[in-house]
């Protein structure tokens, strides 16, 4: 049974992909530090947290049936640390919190602790809404900040937005039973300061600091430009219908828009709309008060997550871009699909070339005498009835499949 | 204990009252832990139908609905949180929402109760001693895949797929609008579709039907592949030249039943598997739920009927269309939805 169970819950758009990708390429060097974090495939607790919550997400939940129930065992059977991570247990329900937590073996002893990476709602909103548009999602910016505005909350959208982003209420839902010192929270720094302080207040929150680590990023969830959504959103409208998801996240969300458009890093940044600003604040401020209230941990600063204001005169509209700077993403974007389209078909023609090797190769076989002969009786037999009954009688007989290619 | 522990402790035992009846008005400033209103509220709905079993009432109440779409909710006057969703009165949550919780349930009953070679009934199966005279059955997606079925199981299976060159082509060309409905119905006892109106939305979007709700085009490839003279367009399945028990329309509850069962389901099962539990387990069952048919009512459709209509007349088939005598809606009724849901889970332990 695992000593602590370092369970971090959320939110989106915080360094959980960077944070996920180092934990995932140094396991073996955590796990000789007694850090286990039991996963086999970069994407594993992702598809936990999709079975948990029994949640569909564009095919890919066909693969994660009984992934929960395999890392809980996995977290058990460990008598160190654990660390299960992903940001999307943000939204589960009381229930869904209350089986993980069970399953993690929470009543029989081990310690557990929840750990939020937070961040200004001024920064997150933007964010949130330019994930959806990576995610094949067709609103517009307005349309968005009209929903998840709305305080009745009813729509999918806002129901989904402020699951992941309300950040008092993960920790009602997550942990009601937890002492206050149980419940971490990582500020996001302000933008504009040191690059490497996020890290180390990850490194701080998960016990990792002063462990040599490889923290090369190999993956990463970079952001886009005003003009760089706007075309992603258009291809969407255009696309979605005929484009199905398993070709989608390649081509558009990993080839467009995380290696290709995420690097033109001069157009316009989304912010929130100046009219939205107080708004948001009223909400950081409820936050801040509250989680000083309930006393939680702190690992950064609570006023980090009062935004800083956006500048007004910045203010640049994806619902009504600049077409130039769109047209512009959008020769970025075909210039990148035509070179892998090349790369594509070389490998189509090096794949025909190494079937009609092979093809001749199986020619070559099929000409000697005695494989004519039996190729010409089986042919023979398998025009009549009596003749495939025959065979098949034949071929049980044999114990092994002995049908031609 | 506080009202709500109690009122839990009371729908337990098999209670009826609803919630704020219960309450009478009053809060609380230290409130119970209980399950989630939609749980509860799913819970009181069983015990109106009669006696629930003590397994299925902890499944229900320790049950969230999946997918995305609203949390667990606290119950009003027994909640003092600043965060999260506001509080609600049970009986006021929308039917849709407490159905996304029984379906969860009814899918996690089918893949306990369901066996591993289970026949699919809307597959075709042959006689192999018997050699029909040769005809293929196409056309209205959900409807063909249904008849070709009794068909096979009245002895006259058609030949799709065996590669014999049929003598005639039977195609089954309802309305537009049925077509459409068949085409939704299929998929929503296959590997999943949209909801009703989104789908039918997408659908009536371009210059063209989808190619398996228009009998037009169906009709004319088959005529490309087989000659004119060998196909038959036909409205109805009591037109085919053969005795058998035809299939009845389901009702549009029905199928929406088993498009938000195949969902959780999908997170369950393969994909496959899921087919052919939706069509070999859950079919059996929904075709018995009464109900209106789905029909859609909008311009969009009767422009392509007319359209489908004046194609067919062009290439000499003469086709009335008629629209059910039934009953028909253009939506499934939520509450016809989470009636026909909680049937099934209640039935399920009978």
């Amino acid at each position: 049974m695992s000593r602590r169970v370092l369970l971090h819950v959320g939110t989106p758009k915080t360094g959980t992909s960077y944070l996920q990708d180092v934990l995932f390429r140094n396991r073996a060097t955590l796990r000789s530090h007694g850090i286990n974090y039991p996963v086999e495939r970069h994407d594993g607790h992702f598809l936990a947290a999709l079975d948990l919550m029994k949640m569909p997400w564009g095919g890919l939940q066909s693969e994660a049936v009984g992934a929960w129930d395999r890392l809980a065992d996995a977290v058990r059977e460990y008598d160190k640390t654990s660390i299960v991570s992903h940001e999307i247990l943000a939204t589960a329900s009381r229930s869904q919190a209350a089986r993980a937590l069970a399953s993690l073996g929470h009543e029989d002893g081990p310690e557990i602790h929840l750990i939020l990476s937070v961040r200004d709602l001024t920064r997150q909103i933007p964010a949130e809404w330019q994930e959806n548009i990576k995610h094949r999602s067709t609103f517009s910016y307005e349309q968005f900040l009209k929903r998840i505005s709305n305080p009745a909350r009813k729509s999918r959208v806002a129901t989904w937005f402020w699951g992941v982003q309300e950040i008092p209420a993960i920790i009602d839902r997550w942990a009601p039973h937890l002492p206050p010192e149980q419940v971490h929270l990582i500020t996001v720094p302000p933008p504009g300061g040191d690059k490497t302080e996020l890290w180390r207040r990850f490194e701080e929150g998960f016990g990792l600091t002063g462990l040599d680590l490889d923290l090369e990023a190999e993956r990463a969830n970079p952001s886009l430009g005003v003009p760089e959504t706007a075309l992603i959103r258009r291809i969407n409208r255009t696309a979605n219908n005929d484009v199905p998801p398993e070709h989608y996240r390649p081509l558009v969300r990993e080839l467009l828009a995380h290696r290709t458009l995420s690097a033109r890093t001069k157009s316009p940044r989304l912010s929130l709309p100046p009219d939205l600003r107080e708004w948001a604040s009223g909400i950081e401020q409820s936050y801040v008060d509250a989680i000083e209230r309930r006393g939680y941990h702190v690992i950064g600063d609570v006023k980090d997550l009062l935004g800083q204001a956006p500048d007004a005169d910045a203010w640049a509209d994806p619902d009504r871009p600049r077409e130039r700077q769109v047209a512009s993403a959008g020769v970025a974007a075909i210039k990148a699909l035509l070179l892998e389209n090349a790369r594509l078909r070389e490998v189509e023609a090096d794949l025909t070339r190494q079937r009609d090797e092979a093809n001749e190769a199986l020619e070559r076989a099929h000409l000697r005498p005695t494989y004519r002969l039996r190729e010409k009786v089986v042919r023979r037999l398998e025009t009549s009835t009596w003749g495939q009954r025959a065979l098949r009688v034949y071929r049980r007989a044999r114990g092994r499949n002995s049908r031609s290619a | 204990m506080g009202d709500a522990a109690e009122w839990v402790d009371h729908l337990r035992r098999g209670g009826t009252d609803p919630w704020e009846g219960w309450r009478d008005g009053r809060s609380t400033t230290t409130p119970d832990v209980v399950p989630g209103a939609q749980q509860l509220e799913v819970l009181r709905r069983l015990n109106l139908r009669g006696a629930v079993d003590a397994a299925l009432v902890e499944r229900v109440l320790a049950a969230s609905a999946p997918g995305r779409g609203t949390p667990d909710l606290e119950l009003v006057g027994n909640s003092v949180a600043e965060f999260g969703p506001a509080p609600v009165d049970p009986a006021a949550i929308p039917p849709g929402e407490l159905s996304r919780v029984v379906a969860g349930l009814v899918a996690e009953d089918l893949t306990s109760s369901s066996g591993t070679g289970g026949s699919d009934p809307t597959a075709s199966r042959r006689r192999w001693w018997r050699r029909p005279k040769p005809y293929r059955l196409v056309g209205d997606p959900w409807l063909a895949s249904r008849t070709r079925a009794a068909l096979s199981a009245s002895g006259h299976p058609p030949v799709g797929g065996s590669g014999r060159r049929p003598k005639v082509v039977f195609v089954l060309a309802p309305s537009v609008g049925q077509m459409l409905v068949g085409l939704w119905s299929a998929r929503a006892f296959g590997f999943g579709v949209k909801p009703w109106q989104a789908w039918l939305g997408e659908a009536l979007s371009g210059d063209r039907l989808p190619r398996r709700a228009d009998p037009a085009t169906l009709a004319s490839g088959w005529a490309d592949r087989v000659g004119q003279d060998r196909v038959v367009v036909v409205s109805d399945p009591a037109d085919l030249p053969f005795a058998f028990d035809r299939p009845a329309p389901l009702s549009a509850s029905a199928v929406e039943i088993a498009r938000l069962v195949g969902a959780p389901l999908g997170l369950l099962v393969t994909a496959d598997e899921r087919r052919r539990i939706l069509r070999s387990d859950l079919l059996p069952r929904v075709k018995r739920l009464e109900g209106p048919l789905l029909l859609p009512d909008d311009a969009r459709t009767e422009a392509f009927q007319q359209t489908v209509t004046r194609r067919l007349e062009r290439r000499g088939y003469r086709v009335p269309v008629e629209n059910p005598s039934a009953p028909t809606v253009t939506s499934p009724a939520a509450e016809d939805v989470l009636d026909g849901l909680l049937g099934l889970l209640a039935g399920d332990r009978r």
